[in-house]
């Protein structure tokens, strides 16, 4: 179910992104974190059971963090959507020991 | 609530203790108590003449068969008769103690044929039937006669299962002789999913409950499992031309949204529309939500909290009204183990309550809201839910608000109250005057200076595009000047008129209209001032190309295309948009063809050169008469021909 979570959560920063305006920082925020969770679908498709937590975890990482320090800029529902997306996130990342 | 109350008897366990119910009942309602049962006489009759050549050889002449069949059929029918009196002298006597107006009822005839006769031409409000009859076996679960019933009447029938006697049905037991969880025997539970028959149901409960002293509750069930199985399966036969036109991801990414909120969110806003209901009647109600198939989670509820009556609906949510039982309701009526009551009754909550509780208001318009003088925030609030609730939406936007207030506020009080704030958000948006690229990569948006390569993707210069406000703006100019169009959530974005002549190179239908909202996402996302005819080859290219080689087949014609135009011309008619696209209803060859004359033809007769909806409405049934009477010809011809053989 991972890629569907991440895939899910993609798709609500991608209406996030789109709502922002292109000179707004924390839309590039969430441009980087939708990158790094792009990259980690793809990893995850990729890669073996064993190295899943050193090559894959990796870019669930960044975009957590990407997400998580950017704070200029957004309205309270903006905030409040983030804070539930990398809840998500972190759901993800706490079981990714599990994911096969 | 209940004035007349029919119980068919049989003196199995489960009838008796229909009877106990019915007479408790009668006596906390007032009401009048019909007791019936139906015996088959002339089956015996028959069964007895089927077996004559069985009797001994004295009885095989002629005289003594007469004097035994007449004996028979005395002995049947006076039988019958005195075993029916009998049966219902039990409930008689029941009904004199607790001095309740009783009518007694012996027809004879098919049990369920003569019942559901009786209670189809009979007013009564309530019928009370035990589940199994006297000829259930140890794995019976629903009797045939009640079974019948069921399905052939529409009054609300309270099936007896538990066959506990009625005092520790209504009030439990102490000690070793609990037989529920609460120890009053057992609670009222209605299952409700919106519909008119389980809202019913819930008031049916309520009143029961406030007359038995039993509490009631309701739990209600959605099933968020059915879209994952469905996905799972069409994706292991879908190929891959077929998954890209279906476009599979994004529709299994649209539902899961749709799953993961509104499907809990619509069945609990009927559980609070429940508990409203219950509030309205003094009554403090538990809700419960529960998620998964809804025959299953309510029988483990169930049999979890062993209620003692399980209220539903007799058809669910989905159903037709034509629907004798619904399939939730069927499976839970043979499997629970507690009694049950089919709500055929149909109750709306007022459409307001509804709103209240299912409606979700977006802070914005909250806040819109909040801004209006006190003393009309309840009046506003109540239009603004009935003119959501009417048109559909589940969720108030400031949009809402603005078209929901345009026919009641002038446009000088909207503006003051700041409903009409559009125009000056657009305003605002186009204030940035700086340059800006956009990795067209990962969308990461620099300001001002051309970066040598991405930061987030690490994409090299080339890959960066140049947002030109200026530029665009000029290019509407070339581009024969600019539409406003409405975007798929209801924002205002221009287009120019190439772009929209661009936009048609995608098939209608759903094509088009993805290929629209993925323009107008991205112009948004790239804070365009408007959307030009590069931006539409750039988007939705692919698509273009994808299905290239079926407008070369000759599959999408130009006049499907043409559709969209409010007049189209063709030959010497011009047609609607709406006449156009009901003649490329009919199948395409001959048969649109014909239509098309025929459509013409009505407009002639008409003496008017515009082909309208109504017109080719005309046209069609005109076509649907001549196949008809075609159809008729044939079978004449075929019906003389087989005569002469």
């Amino acid at each position: 179910m991972a890629p569907a979570i991440i895939q899910l959560e993609i798709s609500r920063l991608e209406e996030m992104i789109e709502s922002l305006q292109a000179d707004s920082d924390f839309r590039n925020a969430l441009v980087k974190a939708r990158f790094e969770l792009k990259r980690f679908i793809d990893c995850l498709a990729g890669c073996g059971k064993e190295s899943l937590e050193e090559t894959c975890a990796g870019h669930l990482r960044n975009a957590m963090i990407s997400l998580g320090l950017e704070t200029s800029g957004p309205d309270q529902r903006t905030v409040r959507l983030r804070d539930y997306i990398l809840d998500r996130l972190n759901h993800v990342h706490e079981r990714i020991r599990l994911i096969y | 609530m209940y004035q007349k109350i029919y119980v068919p008897v049989d003196n199995s366990e489960h009838s008796l203790r229909g009877i106990e119910l019915a007479v408790e009942l009668g006596r906390r309602f007032g009401a009048q108590l019909v007791g019936c049962h139906a015996y088959a006489a002339r089956m015996h009759d028959i069964r007895f003449k089927q077996m004559e050549f069985t009797l001994p050889a004295e009885y095989q002449v002629e005289e003594e068969l007469e004097k035994q069949r007449s004996i028979h059929d005395t002995l049947i029918t006076m039988g019958l008769e005195l075993i029916s009196d009998s049966y219902l002298e039990v409930m008689k006597q029941q009904c004199a103690l607790a001095k309740v107006s009783f009518e007694p009822r012996m027809i004879d005839g098919k049990n369920f044929k003569v019942l559901v006769n009786d209670i189809n031409n009979n007013d009564y409000d309530l019928v009370i039937m035990g589940a199994l009859g006297l000829g259930a076996v140890k794995d019976s679960v629903l009797g045939s006669v009640t079974e019948r019933v069921v399905r052939r009447t529409k009054t609300d029938t309270l099936i007896i299962k538990n066959t506990s006697p009625l005092e520790e049905q209504l009030n439990g037991k102490t000690g070793a002789g609990v037989k529920n969880l609460h120890g009053n025997g057992g609670n009222i539970v209605v299952a409700v999913d919106g519909s008119p028959e389980s809202f019913a149901g819930l008031k049916s409960a309520l009143a029961l409950g406030r007359e038995l002293g039993k509490e009631v509750e309701a739990i209600s069930v959605y099933d968020p499992y059915l879209h994952y199985t469905m996905f799972n399966s069409i994706a292991n036969v879908l190929t891959e031309k077929a998954s890209k036109v279906f476009k599979f991801k994004e529709q299994e990414q649209l539902h899961e949204e749709v799953i993961d909120t509104g499907l809990a969110k619509i069945y609990q806003s009927h559980l609070e529309v429940a508990r409203q209901l219950a509030k309205e009647e003094g009554i403090n109600m538990k809700i419960t939500l529960l998620d998964g198939k809804a025959f299953e989670k309510i029988l483990q509820y169930v049999r979890r909290e062993r209620p003692w009556l399980l209220v539903m609906g007799r058809i669910g949510v989905h159903s037709d009204a034509e629907m004798d039982v619904g399939s939730n309701t069927e499976n839970l009526l043979r499997l629970v183990p507690c009694n049950v009551l089919l709500s055929s009754r149909r109750f709306t909550p007022p459409i307001d309550l509804r709103a209240e509780e299912s409606m979700t208001w977006t802070e914005e318009a909250t806040a819109l809201l909040n801004s209006a003088p006190e003393g009309v925030r309840g009046v506003a609030r109540t239009a603004i839910h009935r003119y959501a609730m009417e048109r559909g939406h589940s969720v108030i936007s400031r949009k809402i608000i603005e078209q929901a207030m345009a026919p009641i506020l002038p446009r000088a009080a909207m503006l003051a109250m700041g409903i009409i704030a559009e125009e000056a958000a657009i305003q605002k948006i186009s204030e940035h005057h700086g340059e800006t690229y956009i990795c067209k990569e990962c969308g990461y948006a620099a300001r001002d200076v051309l970066p040598a390569a991405c930061p987030v993707c690490g994409s090299e210069t080339a890959k960066f595009g140049k947002i030109d406000k200026e530029t665009i703006q000029n290019l509407e100019k070339l581009e024969g000047g600019m539409v406003e169009e409405v975007a798929f959530d209801d924002r205002r974005l221009l287009w120019t008129s190439d772009a929209k002549q661009a936009l048609r190179g995608v098939p209608s239908g759903y094509q088009r209209r993805r290929a629209k909202a993925q323009i107008e996402k991205t112009a948004r996302v790239r804070t365009l001032p408007s959307i030009t005819k590069d931006l539409v080859l750039e988007v939705a290219g692919e698509v273009m190309e994808a299905t290239g080689s079926l407008e070369e087949r000759g599959r999408l014609s130009q006049s499907e295309t043409a559709a969209d135009e409010s007049i189209l011309q063709e030959g010497e008619f011009s047609w609607t948009q709406e006449a156009w696209a009901r003649l490329q209803r009919v199948p395409e060859g001959f048969m649109r063809d014909g239509t098309k004359k025929r459509m013409e033809n009505c407009a002639r007769g008409r003496g008017v050169s515009l082909v309208t909806l109504e017109i080719a409405e005309e046209g069609i049934k005109e076509g649907l008469k001549a196949m008809e009477e075609m159809i008729a010809r044939q079978a004449q011809e075929k019906e003389k021909e087989s005569k002469k053989r």
